[in-house]
């Protein structure tokens, strides 16, 4: 996956949006090409496609879910074993509207982290490309060659733009 | 309305409830002293009561009506009134304090983890929380007049007036093992048997026939801070001027 | 005077500056960090000795049953409420001057409501037990009330930690990333971690940005719920004095109220320790002190609402806990928090000379801090004196135990957060450059003016 990856470094976005402008031309696929920054750019910075993302898909229906284990949960273990309260139902909705709410939250709330984390590819613990000064405000055009070949002219693409450093991995 | 959202909770064959007849009541006190040789009620000493930390299942409330010298003393024993509407038993997190299905609201000692919720949320005042080691309560030789029937609460539990729960019990096992219905008058709670004025009368408000039923029916009635809807099992009878 | 939103440095120097203070470590640290862990350990003792002991060396008998603990409880609880719910707020109103304040907000409020969730378990009478409140199969044949407010405080309480943990992490993951690339060995190999390998792609980015919103519009209703739910300890009860259906608003506002004053408090320390005198600037503070005056307004009206109703009906079983506040033992505390949310504060926080005074800021907000105590003081305790019938009615005071114990979350706060102010970047570095960003000089006329462009 990490082979064959060239990574040209700009001190700017308008150097980046150069590089990747110049990778599209040499005919480098643009789901090939990617950007690392300190910042998020909005994707037309870079006249790349957009990005897509699930999770607005997936929030609600671990909402969902969570309500319904935590009426579960209430309801359920109320109606298994009952011991009658004074003057309260066996199962008392408002109260267990409360806590099916909080559960339902807490559910949103935890699968959306987990399938943000997942995204996002992380945790990655391999030597993915990357490099320093990103974190200083530069950024880093990636992009994924198919062999060798391709890879020269990807290096001599992200020069030609520009770029203050070019390496190669894998 | 379905019965899993009602409330449907088995009816037990009796219904408990008691009698304070206040024109009656001398505030003698022997009901106090009943309660606490009955139910191993820890002893405190006046540092302990001035501090609000005394034991009293029941208790007489004395109340002062007019000026020196023209002055009378109300006495209104208050115990645990059993609310068929308990405030106290859903605000428990872990049913420490439920229904029983004979109307008893009672306490299980063992599931308290003292979040005193119930005292709070308890209009009448008659739930007591332990502050002391059971060990502090009863020194030596205390122990040897302990009821063995009644558990001593440990530290940290609430507890309250439980009617006597271990002679309904005991007077219901009596009865079914002999074969035959319990009687009204078979039993009564401590407090009951000890007035000698006759001012408080226990038993079953299933049984229409029983003196508890009669009593209860009074024109003189009336229940403790009825507006509150919590629907007491303990009925005041008090009429005309003391 | 203009107010202008900060002119930010190169980003290399925005690093320097913010990570500072995770590099270097000043002797007034390291007293800070033992005062405060002092008052913690102090704080833990006490809770021993009283669980060793029993509850009778608390000051609560009957029918006083809650007292200072549960005061504390519901102060912390109202503290943890805003950070979270402040941040949430400006993140989906797209205010931009939230960009320096919302880290040190978020971490407020997973600490404060650590402190917080512990009162519960603090003032039980058998605390070793407390997990029977929990719904798991057991052998005890046990299980939850879940129709007890106190377990829906169990789930809240559960819900928004967790939410407000996850909520302060994964916008500090790229920060994270930042102090990996400035440090060496086994520092980097820690921070490494942290980051969890994050790099910053345009996926990356992008799901973060969108986690942020969602978890935002998670999070401000459990917010909501949870400081209401509070209020429901009280209000759902029968007792005269907290058997109102304003308490769940009411706490609520009382919890920004006094949760925004804590974040100012806080910036006003952090501006000045950590040297951000560049990033944190009186902009901030007039916006912040802005929301404060709301929110002092909105807590007033409140609490006004409520007292009108019942000095009006004059319910007896009211009006001896009006009477006891307004002229008998409480009056002075009445006094105290009138004074500190209102009468001061709202006049002063009218004029910007004095949202701009750092200073005088520090103070009022401290200030505000201490009557908000009292009004939860006065919300718990007056209620109980007088409960029930009049044989029983006592007055409360409070022992040494429970002031250490209220010692204990104010010092387990500060030690938590100076902890934490080495760990992680107190600003957050990625957002304050995200402004740097979208800011760009527009020209009216002859003027210049700052615009922002639409880049989230």
């Amino acid at each position: 996956m990490t082979s064959n990856v060239v990574l040209g470094v700009f001190p700017d976005v308008a150097g980046a949006a150069q590089g990747v402008q110049s990778l599209l031309a040499a005919s480098f696929p643009a789901h090939s090409i990617d950007v690392l920054s300190g910042v998020p750019y909005p994707d037309e910075a870079f006249g790349l496609p957009p990005q897509q993302s699930n999770l607005t898909k997936i929030a609600p229906v671990a909402w969902i879910i969570g309500a319904i284990c935590g009426f579960t949960l209430v309801a359920g273990s109320a109606w298994l074993s009952r011991l009658p309260l004074a003057a309260k139902p066996i199962v008392a909705l408002p109260a267990a509207g409360v806590i099916t709410y909080e559960l339902a939250m807490l559910f949103g709330v935890v699968v959306t982290a987990f399938f943000t984390l997942r995204e996002m590819r992380l945790p990655d613990w391999r030597k993915s490309p990357y490099h320093y000064r990103v974190a200083e405000g530069w950024l880093a055009v990636t992009v994924q060659c198919r062999d060798a070949m391709a890879a020269t002219g990807a290096i001599a693409a992200l020069k030609s733009a520009g770029a203050e450093e070019v390496t190669r991995h894998g | 309305m379905a019965d899993w959202v009602s409330d449907k909770s088995p009816k037990g064959q009796h219904r408990w409830g008691m009698v304070v007849d206040l024109d009656r009541c001398t505030g003698c006190s022997a009901c106090v002293v009943a309660c606490h040789a009955e139910n191993n009620l820890a002893i405190a000493g006046p540092t302990d009561t001035d501090e609000g930390r005394s034991f009293d299942w029941i208790r007489i409330e004395r109340y002062w009506e007019g000026d020196f010298p023209d002055t009378k003393a109300h006495f209104v024993p208050i115990m645990c009134q059993h609310c068929e509407a308990a405030p106290c038993e859903p605000v428990c997190p872990v049913y420490a304090t439920y229904h029983t299905p004979e109307g008893l609201n009672s306490m299980v000692y063992v599931r308290c983890i003292g979040t005193r919720f119930c005292q709070n949320n308890d209009p009448y005042n008659v739930r007591f929380f332990n502050w002391f080691e059971p060990a502090l309560n009863f020194a030596d030789p205390l122990p040897n007049q302990l009821n063995p029937d009644v558990t001593v609460r440990s530290r940290g539990v609430m507890e309250k007036c439980s009617f006597c729960v271990q002679r309904i019990r005991r007077a219901e096992d009596d009865a079914r093992l002999a074969g035959r219905k319990l009687a009204d008058g078979e039993f009564t709670t401590a407090c009951a048997q000890s007035c000698s004025a006759r001012a408080l009368v226990f038993g079953d408000l299933t049984d229409s026939q029983s003196e508890v039923s009669r009593l209860a029916e009074s024109a003189r009635r009336f229940r403790l801070l009825e507006s509150l809807g919590t629907n007491p099992v303990v009925y005041y009878l008090k009429g005309g001027q003391a | 005077m203009k107010l202008h939103p900060p002119e930010l440095p190169a980003d290399e120097q925005i690093n320097r500056d913010v990570l500072m203070p995770l590099f270097t470590i000043s002797w007034r640290w390291w007293v800070m960090l033992t005062l405060a862990a002092l008052g913690f350990l102090l704080g833990l003792a006490a809770w021993c000795y009283m669980m060793s002991t029993g509850m009778w060396v608390t000051g609560i008998h009957r029918p006083v049953m809650w007292g200072v603990l549960i005061a504390n409880y519901v102060f912390w609880v109202g503290l943890s409420n805003s950070g979270t719910l402040f941040s949430a707020m400006l993140r989906l109103a797209g205010a931009t001057w939230r960009r320096p304040i919302t880290r040190a907000a978020e971490a407020m409020t997973v600490f404060a409501l650590l402190m917080a969730a512990q009162f519960p378990l603090i003032h039980l009478g058998r605390t070793w037990f407390f997990y029977y409140m929990i719904p798991y199969a057991n052998q005890r044949g046990l299980w939850w009330n879940y129709a007890s407010p106190l377990t829906w405080d169990l789930t809240a309480i559960m819900s928004y930690l967790t939410g407000s943990l996850v909520y302060l992490y994964l916008p500090a993951v790229p920060d994270f990333a930042i102090v990996r690339d400035h440090c060496r060995g086994l520092r980097r190999k820690l921070y490494g971690i942290l980051a969890l390998g994050w790099r910053g792609t345009r996926q990356q980015w992008h799901s973060l940005n969108s986690c942020i919103v969602i978890l935002a519009i998670l999070l401000l209703p459990v917010a909501v719920s949870m400081h209401t739910i509070v209020s429901w300890d009280f209000g759902v009860s029968l007792t005269p004095g907290w058997h109102t259906s304003i308490f769940g608003p009411y706490f609520v506002v009382g919890a920004i109220y006094s949760g925004i004053a804590l974040v100012i408090t806080l910036l006003v320390v952090i501006r000045r320790v950590c040297k951000f005198e560049k990033y944190i600037t009186p902009y901030h503070f007039d916006k912040l002190a802005k929301v404060l005056l709301v929110a002092a307004l909105v807590w007033f009206y409140l609490w006004f609402a409520d007292y009108i109703t019942a000095w009006y009906g004059k319910l007896p079983e009211e009006k001896v806990i009006m009477d006891i506040k307004n002229a008998g033992p409480y009056f002075w505390l009445q006094l105290t928090m009138m004074l500190g949310n209102t009468i001061v504060a709202i006049p002063l926080l009218c004029f910007r000379k004095f949202r701009t005074n750092l200073w005088a800021l520090f103070a009022l907000t401290i200030f505000i801090n201490i009557a908000m105590w009292i009004e939860r003081f006065l919300i718990v305790v007056p209620s109980l004196v007088q409960k029930g019938p009049s044989y029983s009615w006592s007055i409360y005071q409070a022992t040494w135990v429970e002031w250490l114990l209220t010692l204990y979350p104010f010092a387990g706060f500060c030690m938590f957060y100076l902890l934490f102010a080495k760990l992680a970047p107190l600003i957050g570095i990625w957002e304050i450059r995200e402004d740097k960003v979208a800011y760009t000089t527009k020209k009216l006329g002859v003027g210049e003016f700052s615009a922002i462009a639409q880049v989230e």
